[in-house]
């Protein structure tokens, strides 16, 4: 019976592990990896009204052509926009600021095609709506 | 029954610590990013897409990784808005990168393939708050080239400044708040070498249209 209780504690244990692991970042891309970017093409993520919260921002490229990352807003400002010719671009929200709507949106701000894609790194746990 | 029970709750339990132990180390790892360099999460998962999509976009983030070691400071400038902090690195991925740190700690950081002016004689980028219709905060950074002794920033209005390099060749120009109110905004630079022949250009589009 005591060993019972002694196992049965530490599955609590492990599954408890396992609830505060799932709280923790993940990746999320809002396009493909390889896609062509034609002059003035944007993407954006979706909104973190539900799901872990946006709290960085990223276009990769394999050309350094001039390229932007932003995050919008509930009413379609722009908060830590970020613009330059980087190929791996981000911008991250200070820890403890993200708590906010918003979504992640990248553009290919060059008067050329480029190759790329953008993602971003969210935090909390998913499917917590607020 | 009872032994059997005990090995799955400890292998179970074993499991998740080294879950745990992982998403602990993601959390420090967030910590130190807010200081100096972003640094993605060593463990993801989720997102859109599929597999392969996510894979290589983890290998982006991996190869992004800055190296802690190799983090230097290369100049703290006042603005209007605060201080803004320039830090070079270089990644796992032999990529280098120039950071910077806005007044409100966020974080931006733009890494090229080897070494830093690999594309060119300035090494740049343009931070912004507010917008996309008027801006509230938005500088240009960056650190120019050895041979570069001079950068001038030419504006949306067709004014132009110098921006002033510290001892590491590096500069911060920051819009005033009359400007951002005037919708006036960095446009690009001009960099010349020390006998006045011009070595990099760029013209920036501009951020919000």
């Amino acid at each position: 019976m005591k060993r019972l209780a002694t196992a049965l504690i530490v599955v609590v244990v492990a599954l408890g592990g396992l609830a505060v692991g799932s709280a923790a970042a993940y990746i999320e891309p809002y396009t493909g990896p390889g896609e062509w970017w034609s002059p003035g093409r944007q993407a954006h993520g979706e909104y973190d009204w539900c799901g872990g919260r946006w709290y960085s921002n990223t276009f990769s490229r394999t050309e350094a052509r001039v390229g932007l990352v932003t995050f919008i807003n509930a009413n379609g400002g722009w908060r830590y926009a970020k613009q330059d010719t980087d190929r791996q671009l981000t911008t991250v929200i200070p820890a403890g600021q993200e708590h906010f709507a918003k979504k992640p949106f990248c553009r290919n701000t060059s008067s050329y095609w480029q190759q790329g894609g953008c993602y971003g790194f969210r935090r909390d746990q998913q499917g917590n709506c607020t | 029954m009872k032994r059997l029970l005990i090995v799955v709750a400890v292998v179970g339990a074993l499991v998740g610590a080294a879950f745990v132990a992982g998403m602990r180390v993601n959390v420090e790892t967030d910590a130190d990013s807010g200081a100096v360099g972003f640094t993605p999460p060593s463990t993801v998962y989720a997102g859109v897409g599929d597999d392969d999509d996510l894979k290589e976009f983890q290998r982006l983030a991996e190869r992004s990784k800055v190296r802690p070691e190799t983090r230097r400071v290369i100049g703290r400038f006042q603005t209007q808005m605060g201080v803004v902090e320039l830090l070079v690195a270089s990644t796992k991925g032999g990529q280098t990168c120039l950071i910077d740190i806005a007044p409100s700690r966020a974080e931006g950081t733009g890494c090229s393939d080897g070494p830093l002016f690999a594309d060119g004689k300035v090494e740049w980028t343009i931070t912004s708050d507010g917008g996309p219709d008027r801006f509230s905060m938005m500088y240009l950074a960056g650190v120019v080239s050895p041979g570069v002794s001079r950068i001038v920033v030419l504006r949306s209005d067709g004014s132009e400044q110098e921006a002033q390099l510290n001892s590491e060749r590096a500069f911060v120009f920051s819009s005033t708040a009359d400007e951002l109110a005037r919708d006036v905004l960095p446009a690009g630079f001009r960099a010349y070498n020390r006998g006045g022949r011009l070595v990099d250009s760029e013209d920036i589009p501009r951020l919000g249209g």
